[in-house]
């Protein structure tokens, strides 16, 4: 079948980012339940709203939800509850039936309580909602043709889809990953791995002279 | 004195007397298998029951038949030339035939013969350490010898010279040839050549390859064997090792369209690459950077080569061009770092933040994933040498100090 016959070599990675926003619960609902925040978390990518490629993203919340297993068929691939306590959630992604592929699996914690401090400086406002943006990217090695059809159609197969810069604005719905950002972390490795290098020679320089040492 | 009154002086046992001596030597003949009865014993003979004799079986010497005849023949040998008569036993019945059965076995080869004049015209200049006379002897020699040049080298007696086989068998067939080709008779030239081209180097050669063949050592020949056993091996390594290159290298890459790369790259040791692909990257560079690499290393190392191209562009895109192992299907980025030992794993975190790196990229890029990798390693790699290093400073201290 031509649709199962696959791209030898051919390697397509999509940038994509698990995200949830919390806001702590006020008023009536707080009293009722034990749940102390409303949260989202969602799946995303940088290609639309992906859904040319994903049929549906499951999302399996904790045990202590009823139902824990969560489907979402159509984009925004995003869920809302309410709870009180961090936790992992296991986002399945599952692919248009033409890639022939396994549902990808990926991780978010949940985050609702603010860790740091508020970038204006001071405390974390009240209403502002926590974010949290865990970036990834699904690579697809020796996809079928019917897929890379889908995909090269769609962009993906040609540009990240990475903004340039970081977003640094108002809406906090926006995640901040960029070129710049990868950059930076390259930066980092880089600066990184020097020192250690660093270390390293200077190890080796060590061991030299203790073994002259040891000769003589 | 008695014989009992010195036992009892000397203390030793009762006598044993002759008599029962002899009835115990021969009881255990006579009952030695136990588990048998004894009629039967007495029927199979006493022990050994059976013994593993050869039957040899001697004809009787048959006096009806009558004697073959012998005579003693006189006999003449036709094919030799003289008319010597010698006599030899021979049956009857063969006997009296016109022709001695072993006449055949005579044969004589056609020697050479020249006349005077011939010699003149072709012979004389050939060859200036043969004279006629010399020549004259040779053949008369290889006539008489039919051609037997062992023999003829070891009765060759003219004037003191000794000549080698070579040099005669040299001389008679040079001689030959030149004499066929000035009689120009009918046999092609091809035959000439092919039947008497006697090379007296390549002869030479032949006998003192055959000594050294002979004459060497069974060390030799069982290193000659393993050397053909190390170069059989080797071919088919070889075999093997061109197949499995031809494997790797059979897939085709696809022309990689990259973007203005980025100067910087965690890619310590492509910085070759770097500076080549700093320049137009296009699909041009990709084979340029492979050959150079294939210069330096082997398949194994292209395949590194190719692995860091494929990193090396800023974003998702070039589909291709990567020929590592490819598996297929899907999986996520930050899913395939590897993973540390845990006794590791804090210290390399430890390390890790002292450099401001968290403990997962914060962008999994494929770029990001290579760097942090190699930044694990480095760091673990580190740590093993801080390990041998400071055993060594230890060990430096106690002779330091057992020294003093």
């Amino acid at each position: 079948m031509a649709s199962n016959k696959r791209m030898k070599g051919v390697s397509v990675t999509l940038p994509v980012y698990t995200y949830n926003f919390a806001t702590p619960l006020t008023g009536k609902k707080a009293n009722d339940s034990d749940h102390t925040h409303k949260w989202t978390v969602g799946f995303k990518g940088f290609h639309g709203d992906l859904s040319f490629c994903i049929k549906k993203v499951v999302f399996r919340l904790h045990d202590t939800y009823a139902n824990p297993v969560r489907t979402i068929e159509e984009p925004p691939f995003e869920l809302h509850e309410t709870g009180w306590g961090e936790f992992e959630v296991l986002v399945k992604v599952y692919f248009h039936p033409s890639a022939n592929e396994k549902a990808a699996q990926l991780y978010h914690h949940i985050r609702l309580h603010p860790y740091q401090d508020d970038p204006s400086g001071g405390p974390w406002p009240k209403d502002k909602p926590v974010t949290c943006f865990l970036y990834d990217e699904l690579v697809f090695n020796e996809p079928t043709e019917v897929f890379y059809q889908i995909l090269a159609d769609n962009n993906v197969a040609g540009s990240s889809g990475l903004p340039l810069r970081k977003y640094t604005g108002k809406d906090y719905a926006l995640p901040p990953f960029s070129v710049q950002m990868e950059q930076e972390e390259l930066d980092r490795l880089e600066k990184a791995q020097r020192e250690v290098n660093q270390q390293i020679l200077q190890l080796r320089q060590r061991k030299l002279a203790l073994e002259q040492e040891k000769i003589n | 004195m008695s014989g009992s009154d010195i036992r009892d002086i000397l203390q030793l046992g009762k006598p044993s007397t002759e008599a029962s001596n002899l009835r115990r030597l021969n009881k255990p003949a006579e009952r030695r298998p136990d588990g048998i009865s004894r009629e039967l014993y007495s029927l199979i003979g006493g022990a050994p029951p059976v013994a593993l004799v050869r039957p040899t079986y001697k004809t009787k010497f048959n006096v009806k038949k009558k004697a073959t005849p012998w005579v003693m023949e006189r006999f003449i040998n036709h094919a030799r030339s003289d008319d010597l008569e010698l006599s030899h036993w021979i049956k009857a019945i063969h006997a009296s035939k016109p022709e001695y059965p072993f006449a055949y076995t005579r044969k004589s080869s056609a020697v050479l013969e020249y006349t005077k004049e011939e010699y003149q015209q072709c012979l004389a200049e050939l060859d200036n350490e043969w004279t006629k006379e010399e020549t004259d002897y040779l053949l008369d020699l290889c006539q008489k010898y039919d051609l037997r040049f062992i023999v003829i080298a070891d009765r060759y007696e003219y004037s003191r010279k000794s000549r080698s086989i070579e040099d005669l068998k040299d001389r008679y067939y040079s001689v030959y040839r030149a004499l066929l080709k000035y009689r120009e008779t009918s046999s092609n030239e091809t035959s000439i050549q092919q039947h008497y081209g006697f090379d007296k180097a390549k002869e030479l050669e032949r006998k003192e390859a055959l000594e050294v063949l002979y004459s060497r050592t069974r060390e030799q020949m069982e290193e000659e064997e393993a050397l053909l056993v190390e170069v059989k091996r080797i071919e088919q390594e070889e075999a093997r090792l061109t197949r499995e290159r031809e494997s790797v290298m059979h897939v085709q890459p696809i022309p990689l369209t990259t973007r203005a790369n980025s100067s910087t790259s965690p890619h310590h040791y492509m910085n070759n690459n770097n500076n080549n692909n700093n320049s137009s990257g296009s699909s041009s560079h990709a084979p340029e950077t492979k050959k150079r690499k294939r210069l330096a290393s082997n398949a194994a190392a292209t395949l590194d080569d190719k692995k860091s191209l494929m990193n090396n562009r800023q974003t998702t895109e070039d589909p291709s061009l990567s020929r590592e192992k490819l598996i297929p299907g899907v999986h996520v980025q930050s899913q395939r770092l590897p993973v540390i030992k845990p006794s590791m794993q804090t210290k390399i975190i430890k390390v890790m933040d002292e450099v401001a790196v968290g403990p997962r990229p914060v962008m999994p890029t494929a770029a990001v994933c290579h760097g942090f990798e190699q930044l694990q390693s480095s760091i673990s790699q580190m740590f093993e040498l801080k390990k041998v290093v400071d055993k060594m400073e230890i060990e430096h201290k106690i002779k330091k100090k057992s020294r003093k």
